[in-house]
């Protein structure tokens, strides 16, 4: 056999090499630590992209992009470097180039999240008339060089020069039908003192199915028809005409008008770049652009550019803002616990060094040394195991590569490193646990009073200053400093009823009942890390339940808030036949019309108001609403008018209202007999007054029919069903919205069902890191216990007896740090989530109360100590394989 | 006298836990000279791996001196403890764990030794070297699992002495092999120590131990109580006579300990006559008529 190298690398590689097992152990331990700290903030990062994203989304382009509209005509000139056609660029080139230039010019990340820019020229749309027919149309001429960008020509061909006698334009088919105007077909129209020729020379379709181009000319496809009268109806669209012709304008009595938009892409949107992007928003909107107009006359303004999805995007970050505060807090203890697991993983693998150690540490190495070599170990162990888990976490959670994200894991490897480095003081002396000297327990003592004393003063402190928006240091902080302190107190109460059991046991026959609490008491199994561990994940758990419970009831609050009741159907007139048809639908229980929602004004001495008024039947909503969240209160509704008709009013009217003793609305004195949230199920504004049916007649004309009709459903009704037959009734232009089904869309938007998954995620974590720090906490006691256990074998005890001698050892540490946990779990979303705002998970204008499911606390509790007990069995049964005389010889003598 | 390797003085150790004292040593003397191998034998209690934990660094005594290969323990810092475990002393335990590191063969256990006193250069040279001097060259690639507890001991003598210490300790090198083995482990031992002049101290309870060394130091209630020497003698026929002799220790202030078979053969108690002679101190029993010659003790 050949002989090994006797190279110190090899030395050092063959030691790091034995007992693979502890390694391994901590290496996926670190593996799946570092993959849970990689994926978390990226999946968090992403649910608020998508959030972000799927709030912007909800806009039309025209509300989200970044756009301009100014009365003139660009400055004519050609481009630096054409990219249109020769004819368009020599008027358009130079504003072409500003409008590239401008964009060029952005600062990242709004560059990438803007599109190529287009631009209109649209002229105010012309009062014509036909000589043909006689027909009074409306049309707009626009002018874009690049429009074969976005249309392709259908039938004919694109509008020819502007020769100097007829104009050629292009339509849409719409708008060629709505006109009866064939292809190839010159009208002559009368307009204003004179005549305008124009021949269609083609039509169009949108190139692409989708394009939010039309969202920013919509006339450009479709005509708005308007019906004045009994008269034959008017129809505005707009026509392509040759983009070079811009000097026709000139010859036009109306305004020209030059819209340019850069297009806003919410895919590229992310979070993280959000307050960037909205600064950047804000930043275009206060700049004006360097871009030449022509302008008529002297009206009109300079070209400046407006952000409408500032507003959008600013709300949207917020609710991010929110967001994470909540689940940052919530991340806060299972790191906690991480950091726990890990030290005692590390303590496995020191455990396992500790004979070589201390003949390295004979022989010479010093204590310096021997560190060093737990340290490398750690190193060895961790960045390996920390860059797979990293890239695990990468692969299973959306977003990109940053450099940013090599810190996770060399964070892991130098904890790990520093955790093994300092167990190197547990592997040396073989000292009794029971004998520690006087000194270890100062250090105890003065550790564990500074926790409880920052526990307290935290605590106060988030008390007294309240929450602070985005991720609050000390909202970080004072959960684990409670579960630190709630660690201290479980570890020093639970000695106390174990003594009087110990005591009691000490006159009875029966081993394991007095030397199950005596062991309990000198030689402590279980230490510091596993109880926090225990402690923490129980109430992670717990308060995590409790959270979850409470966003749930908050999401349904919500949902029954905004629909009002089982059901509601809106945007359209229902009429008392159709209100009675609906009332009859199988499953429809009762039914409570809302009317009016019609302009109305409040006179407060002078000052006017505009508000909305809405009336209803005060018996009937009650019912229907009865048990609902959000109810209105109609109570004082029914009342007489002795001092003016009595009214429900929304915040903004009662504070319009405030200080005048006689307020009118419509001319009729009201007495506020309470206040409403607005918009509510019943209005979209908020300003409103709501009186009963029978005051309605003072303020307004009660003829018109219900526009909001609530429904109350039989128990057990089938919600399609009803849902399908109201829509028989009512016509499809009615909306019918169910609160069950409000509630469920407002559970899936980003923000709520994410929260939901950490939540879930939170629990599963505790769980099984509770249980892997159980497991190695009986990997570690395994040589005590089986040194104990094999020598009261051989004294003679039965089975039964070593298992309650574990059940011993386990039991009250577990027992203290599982109620302690429960305890802390029910107190910390009380102290701590009271100040947090909720909304956002909700999609609410109501912060919801907190509340506990009892029995969902018991459930999960339950099954905590369940996957407790099993994780136990199976590590008990797999150490109980140790033979007897292997076991009593490694005793040390001394 | 400057020779001496290893000097204790007055040795007191005591173990405090929890208000409960125990005194491990009480002021035990030991010297052993350069070269010299002594046998430490007490029995299970005595004190003996409390004074070898002293000896190799590894505790320190409570009061007293304790100077080993010229190095005050009592003094020592850990900077000097460690240049002192490196190079000064090597220890054999009774357990392989102690001594051997499992997951190396012998060969590496050896150029660990010498790794952790920084020796680069022929180290390959060195572990075949120390190896062959213990008759193990052949095992030198298996590991400490395939080894007998002989072949084990053996190694580990090796490794003791791999980075040249002035000083060897072994605690218990024998306790867990049978008679033969033993013999043959602390034959290697005094060949170790007649080839290469390192002093050795072997602690055992084993009292057949005394057999193979020069001196053996019996250990008693954390003191030294007696001596037996060993001496080979050729007579005119050229016949080996061995001569066993044995001493009581007796320390600075003049105190001595009676071995346990004539206290327990005179019924010696409590108190016993002296008597100074001109070349010897007599014992009587308190209660004796056998009078001292000279004077009456009444």
């Amino acid at each position: 056999m050949a002989r090994r190298s006797t190279s110190t690398g090899s030395l050092l590689g063959r030691h790091l090499a034995a007992h693979p097992a502890g390694a391994v152990t901590l290496a996926v331990l670190v593996i799946v630590l570092s993959a849970v700290a990689t994926a978390a903030p990226r999946a968090v990062a992403a649910m608020d992209s998508s959030a972000v994203q799927q709030q912007l989304s909800a806009l039309t382009p025209a509300q989200r992009d970044l756009v301009s509209s100014v009365v003139g005509v660009p400055e004519k000139g050609g481009s630096a470097s054409p990219r249109l056609e020769p004819a368009s660029d020599a008027v358009w080139g130079q504003f072409d180039d500003a409008v590239m230039r401008m964009r060029a010019e952005y600062p990242q990340p709004l560059r990438s999240s803007t599109g190529e820019p287009d631009y209109l020229l649209a002229v105010d749309p012309l009062d014509i008339t036909y000589l043909g027919t006689g027909h009074h149309t409306r049309i707009s001429l626009g002018f874009d060089p690049r429009s074969e960008h976005h249309v392709r020509y259908v039938e004919g061909t694109a509008p020819g020069a502007y020769t100097g006698d007829v104009l050629d334009v292009a339509l849409d088919s719409a708008n060629a039908d709505a006109l009866e105007w064939a292809v190839g077909e010159t009208r002559t129209f009368s307009q204003g003192t004179g005549t305008v020729t124009m021949r269609l020379t083609g039509l169009f379709a949108p190139r692409h199915g989708t394009d939010d181009y039309f969202s920013h000319a919509p006339l450009l496809l479709r005509p708005s028809i308007e019906q004045q009268g009994l008269g034959p109806p008017i129809y505005t669209g707009t026509a392509l005409v040759d983009p070079s012709a811009v000097e026709f304008i000139g010859t036009l009595p109306v305004a020209p008008r030059l819209q340019i938009w850069f297009p806003l892409d919410v895919s590229t949107v992310t979070a993280d770049s959000g307050d960037e992007l909205l600064t950047q928003l804000r930043e275009v909107e206060r700049t004006p652009p360097t871009i030449s107009i022509v302008r008529p006359g002297f009206w009109g303004s300079d070209v400046t550019f407006r952000a409408p999805a500032a507003d959008a995007l600013e709300q949207a970050l917020g609710a991010r803002a929110a967001s994470d505060a909540v689940i940052v807090m919530m991340a806060a203890g299972p790191f906690g616990v991480m950091i726990a697991v890990l030290a005692l993983g590390c303590r496995v693998v020191a455990r396992r060094r500790a004979d070589a150690l201390r003949l390295l540490g004979a022989r010479g190495v010093s204590p310096a040394g021997r560190a060093s070599l737990l340290a490398l170990e750690g190193v060895v162990i961790a960045l390996p195991a920390s860059v797979l888990g990293s890239v695990i976490g990468l692969f299973v959670t959306p977003g990109g590569w940053s450099a940013g994200l090599i810190v996770v894991p060399l964070a892991f490897a130098a904890i790990t490193a520093l955790l093994l480095t300092t167990s190197l003081r547990a592997t040396e002396g073989t000292a009794r646990a029971d004998l520690s000297p006087a000194a270890g327990d100062r250090w105890r003592v003065a550790l564990e009073l500074t926790v409880v004393v920052l526990a307290i003063l935290g605590t106060l402190a988030l008390l007294q200053r309240g929450v602070s928006g985005g991720i609050d240091p000390l909202l970080v902080a004072v959960p684990l400093l409670l579960a630190g302190a709630a660690c201290v107190i479980a570890l020093r109460l639970y000695p106390l009823p174990l003594q009087a059991l110990a005591n009691r046991a000490r006159g009875r026959a029966g081993l394991g009942g007095f030397l199950g609490p005596s062991r309990a008491l000198r030689d402590r199994a279980i230490g510091l890390a596993p109880v926090f561990a225990l402690l923490v994940g129980t109430a992670v758990a717990v308060s995590s339940g409790v959270l979850l419970t409470s966003v749930q009831n908050g999401v349904t609050a919500a949902a029954q808030t905004a629909v009002g009741a089982d059901m509601r159907v809106s945007g359209t007139g229902v009429g008392a036949d159709q209100l009675r048809r609906i009332a009859a639908i199988p499953g429809v229980a009762e039914t409570a019309a809302a009317s009016g929602n019609i302009d109305g004004i409040i006179d407060n001495d002078g000052r006017r108001t505009n508000i909305a008024v809405v009336w209803v039947d005060p018996g009937e909503l009650a019912q229907v609403q009865r048990g609902s969240a959000g109810a209105i209160p109609v109570g004082g509704l029914d009342g007489g008018s002795p001092g003016g008709i009595p009214v429900l009013v929304s915040p903004s009217v009662a504070s319009a209202m405030a200080g005048s003793s006689s307020t009118r609305v419509n001319g009729e004195k009201v007495r506020v007999v309470g206040t409403v949230a607005a918009p509510n199920a019943l209005t979209d504004r908020s300003g409103v007054v709501i009186v009963a049916q029978r005051n309605a007649d003072a303020l307004a004309d009660a003829e018109a029919d219900p526009r909001t009709v609530l429904i109350r459903l039989e128990p057990g009704a089938r919600i399609p069903d009803v849902s399908r037959a109201v829509t028989a009734v009512t016509g499809t232009d009615a909306t019918v919205e169910s609160a069950k089904a409000a509630a469920a869309e407002r559970a899936a938007l980003p923000v709520a069902a994410g929260l939901q998954a950490a939540l879930t995620a939170a629990i599963a974590l505790s769980g099984v890191l509770g249980g892997i720090t159980l497991v190695m906490t009986l990997v570690l006691g395994a040589p005590a216990r089986a040194r104990t256990v094999t020598l009261l074998r051989m004294l003679g005890a039965r089975r039964g007896e070593e298992s309650a001698l574990v059940a011993w050892e386990l039991g009250p540490p577990v027992v203290a740090a599982v109620v302690v946990g429960v305890a802390l779990g029910i107190a910390l979303p009380t102290v701590v989530l009271s100040g947090v705002d909720l909304r956002a998970f909700t999609g609410g204008s109501i912060q919801p109360a907190l509340s506990i499911d009892p029995v969902a606390t018991a459930v999960l509790v339950i099954g905590f100590l369940a996957a407790t007990a099993l994780f136990t069995a199976v590590a008990l049964v797999a150490s109980r394989t140790a033979r007897a005389s292997s076991i009593l010889r490694s005793v040390p003598e001394g | 006298m400057s020779d001496a390797e290893i000097v204790c003085t007055d040795l007191v150790r005591i173990f405090t836990a929890q208000g409960v004292e125990v005194q491990a040593l009480q002021g035990l003397n030991l010297r052993v000279e350069s070269g010299g191998l002594v046998a430490l034998v007490g029995a299970s209690g005595s004190g003996k791996s409390t004074l070898l934990g002293i000896l190799s660094g590894l505790d320190a005594p409570t009061a007293g001196t304790a100077r080993v290969a010229g190095h005050d323990l009592v003094a020592m810092r850990r900077r000097e403890r460690v240049g002192f475990q490196r190079s000064s002393v090597g220890f054999i335990w009774q357990q392989t764990a102690r001594n051997l590191l499992p997951y190396l063969d012998a060969a590496g256990n050896v150029a660990a030794a010498l790794a952790v006193a920084g020796l680069r250069k022929g180290r390959d040279e060195r572990v075949h070297e120390v190896l062959s001097a213990l008759d193990v060259d052949h095992l030198a690639d298996r590991r400490p699992a395939q080894l007998s507890g002989g072949q084990q001991q053996r190694v580990a003598i090796a490794v003791a002495i791999a980075n040249r210490p002035r000083v060897l300790l072994a605690d218990e090198p024998t306790g867990e092999l049978d008679d033969a083995t033993s013999a043959a482990v602390l034959e290697a031992m005094r060949s170790v120590n007649e080839r290469l002049g390192v002093t050795t101290l072997i602690v055992t309870h084993d009292a057949s131990v005394s057999e193979h060394v020069a001196r053996t130091v019996q250990i008693r209630d954390g003191r030294t109580s007696t001596e037996v020497l060993r001496s080979r003698r050729t007579d005119e026929e050229g016949r080996e006579h061995a001569t066993a002799e044995e001493f009581a220790v007796l320390d600075r202030v003049g105190r001595l300990q009676l071995p346990q078979d004539f206290v327990a053969a005179l019924s010696l108690r409590d108190r016993v006559r002296l008597a100074l002679e001109d070349d010897h101190v007599g014992v009587w029993p308190e209660a004796t008529d056998a009078a001292p010659t000279g004077e009456d003790p009444s």
